[in-house]
């Protein structure tokens, strides 16, 4: 193998695939290396930690056509340190060692053979479904940070994600709150799916499209066990979690006591002051709602406190409709939906101080939101 | 070690007291407690029968020959190990550094609390007051520099009694005490000294060092030091319920069990002891360990398992020392079995999304309100009510 390519893109590809590089302490060694092979005239970097791997294709000019693998961090490292210029990268067969110069450094590193490196699949185009790729990062940031990290519940640490016709719904909970969203595909499926993905690849394939504008490729492999996202010059391949999603719907209240509409970004700056004195006591936030009638507007009076820190009470203006309430919530939940929600007002349905709490968008039906409260101070 | 002062209370005639207060026609009268399940042996009595003579490890056939109208009570320890705990609340009112020595007496280090009460003779009557208002139980308190004089103090006077004692009277006080009033010396140790010729505590402060080395080893200058009245051990509070590092509970079955589904039943009482605990506590732990100890009750082993997510609904926890028990073959009866849940995390107060779990929730948290009011256990899992304990008078 002999190629040259650019530094700047060979950072960039390592970065893309760096998060599916498999922990220092793996059974298989080789899943601690980046692969690196030519490709129909570009230079294909791959990672795999056998749940996620991440192929992606830069620039390059091919002299020789081969493939090694490299220790990651050793290769990344190094790269990161190059000047921004031309890089070549010669392998030497007979020791399985990369030479890579560059300037005027000239190095060695050790590899394994690319053959003893995991296939991660390729796309195939056939029955995949098509999004616009700003709506697919819109969609995950609403949903992705409901997902559980700890492991208790596995079905929990996924972003449920059902494809229908043109439309596409995603919804994560992690037992205290649950995300729901949905947009709409490019053109429709032929057959309805339902796939639970790990949310660490789903925030993986939002993050690399950061900067995409074609419009991405969902596909389920035949085997359909892994999903696969493809976008400009990045695949993305998850293995699906395999259990069942909580009924969702099940979750969502379906009536409310109190309908209470505030500025959402008020409401978050009110959360963000009452979080530094919440901190010293479980994040617990107090909400109280007194509803608007003939003469005064609804308010709500957000509080927290804490023995050691102190006390803060903010007031809101509010269109308050149905009877009074005061009820507790995480205040860290609130700020995490309070941040994803981009309509200028928000809508916080209630019913009793011990009954989920349900946020949505005013005048956006796409979104919505379920919080349990907690139990309210003492 | 700086000046201290130490107060032991100590609940007179405990058992006695409390079943007196939960059944008001046996107030006043002469009480006997036995262990029931064929125990025969009077276990305490209430004030109205000791002055009969009935004493602590009669047979049941000795008491009523002393005192023939003796009415006998069988014995509840969740009821005594609930009203032990609510008197250890009230004197933690007084100081955090609460010690429970065993069931009806503890050790409290005031020191600091004297401050704020103006002196330790008013700490006394206050916790005095409060325990007969609220329980209808006497406690005799001793007040000392150490817990050694302290415990030595509240001896000195019972019922109802409180004895102080001042350095300056330390070693008038001890020159002529027997020394088995000295809390750590029984019968055998009492034996050994006295073929020494000590028999005061006086005469055990002023033995040789050296000589009582070479016959008890290491704790002889403990016992020197017992002899003259000095003990520097601090009162070490069971949990202050900021620093609460585990929760745990261990009990002596009452005979051997090797029957599965009692050790099961079991099991579930222990986690919901420990349960109920780290609610109370606000925690939730993530490691759970499991000790049994076997009939011979030299052999024993522990065994723990850490999980992903931090549990203490005493169910969750059943389930956990279940799995553990479940991977050990037992080789004998069982004697003494343990839970105890560490790896706390302060718990937030944070309902669950999913109805099932939310329900178990609520069904724990109105068990628990019940049960803080009546008493351990008035509401329990359907599977630890025994159809054969009976209760009342025999």
């Amino acid at each position: 193998m002999k190629v040259s390519c650019l530094q700047e893109n060979l950072v960039k590809g390592l970065n893309y695939v760096s998060r599916a590089v498999a922990a220092r302490t793996a059974t298989l060694p080789v899943l601690t290396h980046v692969l690196l092979a030519t490709d129909g005239g570009r230079l294909k970097i791959a990672a795999t930690n056998l749940e996620l791997g991440i192929n992606c294709w830069i620039g390059a000019k091919v002299e020789d056509e081969g493939a090694i693998t490299v220790p990651a961090r050793t290769f990344s490292e190094l790269v990161s340190l190059l000047p921004a210029d031309r890089v070549d990268l010669e392998l030497n067969i007979r020791t399985q060692a990369l030479r890579i110069q560059c300037g005027r450094t000239d190095n060695n590193i050790k590899g394994i053979d690319a053959q003893e490196f995991p296939i991660i699949p390729a796309f195939e185009p056939a029955g995949a479904a098509f999004i616009d790729a700003a709506v697919l990062k819109k969609m995950i940031g609403k949903v992705v940070f409901a997902a559980a990290t700890d492991e208790s519940r596995p079905m929990l640490t996924g972003v449920l994600t059902k494809l229908e016709e043109d439309n596409i719904i995603m919804a994560a909970a992690d037992g205290f709150r649950l995300s729901l969203c949905n947009g709409k595909l490019k053109e429709p499926v032929s057959e309805p799916r339902a796939i639970l993905i790990p949310a660490k690849a789903v925030a993986e394939v939002a993050r690399i499209l950061g900067d995409q504008e074609e419009p991405v490729a969902i596909s389920v492999t035949p085997s359909r066990g892994q999903v696969l996202f493809h976008m400009q010059n990045v695949d993305v391949v998850a293995q699906l979690i395999d259990q069942r999603f909580p009924d969702y719907q099940g979750i969502i209240p379906k009536r409310h006591d109190t309908r209470t509409i505030v500025s959402t970004a008020d409401l978050l700056k009110a959360c963000r002051q009452a979080s530094i004195f919440a901190r010293e006591s479980s994040d617990t936030m107090r909400l109280k709602i007194t509803p608007t009638d003939d003469v005064e507007p609804g308010k709500v009076t957000i509080s927290a406190r804490a023995d050691e820190t102190g006390d803060n009470e903010s007031q809101l203006e509010a269109n308050a409709t149905g009877i009074g309430v005061e009820i507790a919530f995480n205040v860290k939940y609130l700020i995490d939906v309070l941040s994803v929600i981009d309509a200028p007002q928000v809508a916080l349905e209630t019913t009793a101080a011990k009954s989920p709490g349900l946020l949505r968008p005013v005048g956006d039906d796409s979104f919505l939101h379920v919080v349990m409260p907690m139990h309210l101070p003492r | 070690m700086t000046d201290r002062t130490v107060m032991h209370i100590d609940m007179n005639a405990f058992f006695a007291s409390v079943e007196q207060q939960a059944n008001p026609e046996l107030r006043g009268k002469p009480i006997a407690v036995v262990g029931g399940h064929g125990r025969t042996v009077i276990t305490t009595s209430s004030y109205e029968a000791r002055a009969k003579g009935v004493k602590t490890g009669m047979a049941i056939w000795e008491g009523k020959r002393a005192c023939p109208d003796l009415i006998f009570v069988v014995g509840h320890n969740k009821k005594y190990t609930h009203t032990s705990a609510k008197i250890n609340g009230i004197f933690r009112d007084y100081t955090p550094e609460v010690e429970a020595f065993s069931i009806d007496e503890s050790w409290l280090d005031i020191t600091h609390s004297l401050s704020i009460f103006s002196s330790a003779e008013n700490i006394a009557h206050l916790i005095k007051a409060r325990i007969r208002r609220q329980f209808g139980i006497t406690c005799s308190i001793g007040i000392a520099p150490n817990k050694l004089l302290a415990k030595l103090a509240s001896d000195m006077q019972k019922p109802d009694g409180l004895t102080i004692i001042v350095p300056e009277n330390v070693s008038r006080i001890l020159e002529r005490m027997p020394i088995k009033a000295l809390c750590g010396i029984g019968k055998k140790m009492e034996r050994h000294l006295n073929m020494m010729s000590i028999y005061t505590c006086g005469e055990l402060g002023r033995c040789d060092e050296a000589r009582l080395t070479r016959k008890f080893g290491i704790i002889g200058k403990r016992l020197k030091d017992m002899g003259q009245g000095i003990d520097n051990s601090p009162v070490i509070p069971f949990a202050d319920e900021g620093g609460v590092k585990s929760v745990g509970h261990s009990s002596t079955l009452e005979r051997d069990i090797d029957d599965p589904a009692e050790i099961q039943r079991f099991l579930l009482q222990l986690s919901e002891m420990v349960g109920s605990r780290a609610r109370r506590y606000n925690v939730s732990g993530k490691t759970i360990h499991l000790y049994v100890r076997y009939a011979d009750f030299f052999s024993s082993w522990g065994k723990q398992t850490t999980l992903k997510n931090y549990i203490n609904l005493s169910d969750d926890i059943y389930r956990t020392a279940l799995g553990i028990l479940n991977t050990v073959e037992l080789e004998q009866p069982v004697r003494l079995l343990g839970i105890s849940l560490s790896n706390l995390k302060h718990q937030a107060e944070q309902l669950p999304l999913f109805e099932d779990e939310r329900k178990k929730l609520f069904a724990t948290q109105a068990m628990d309100t019940i049960n803080d009011r009546f008493g351990k256990m008035s509401v329990t899992f359907g599977s630890l009510i025994p159809g054969k304990e009976k209760q009342g008078h025999m």
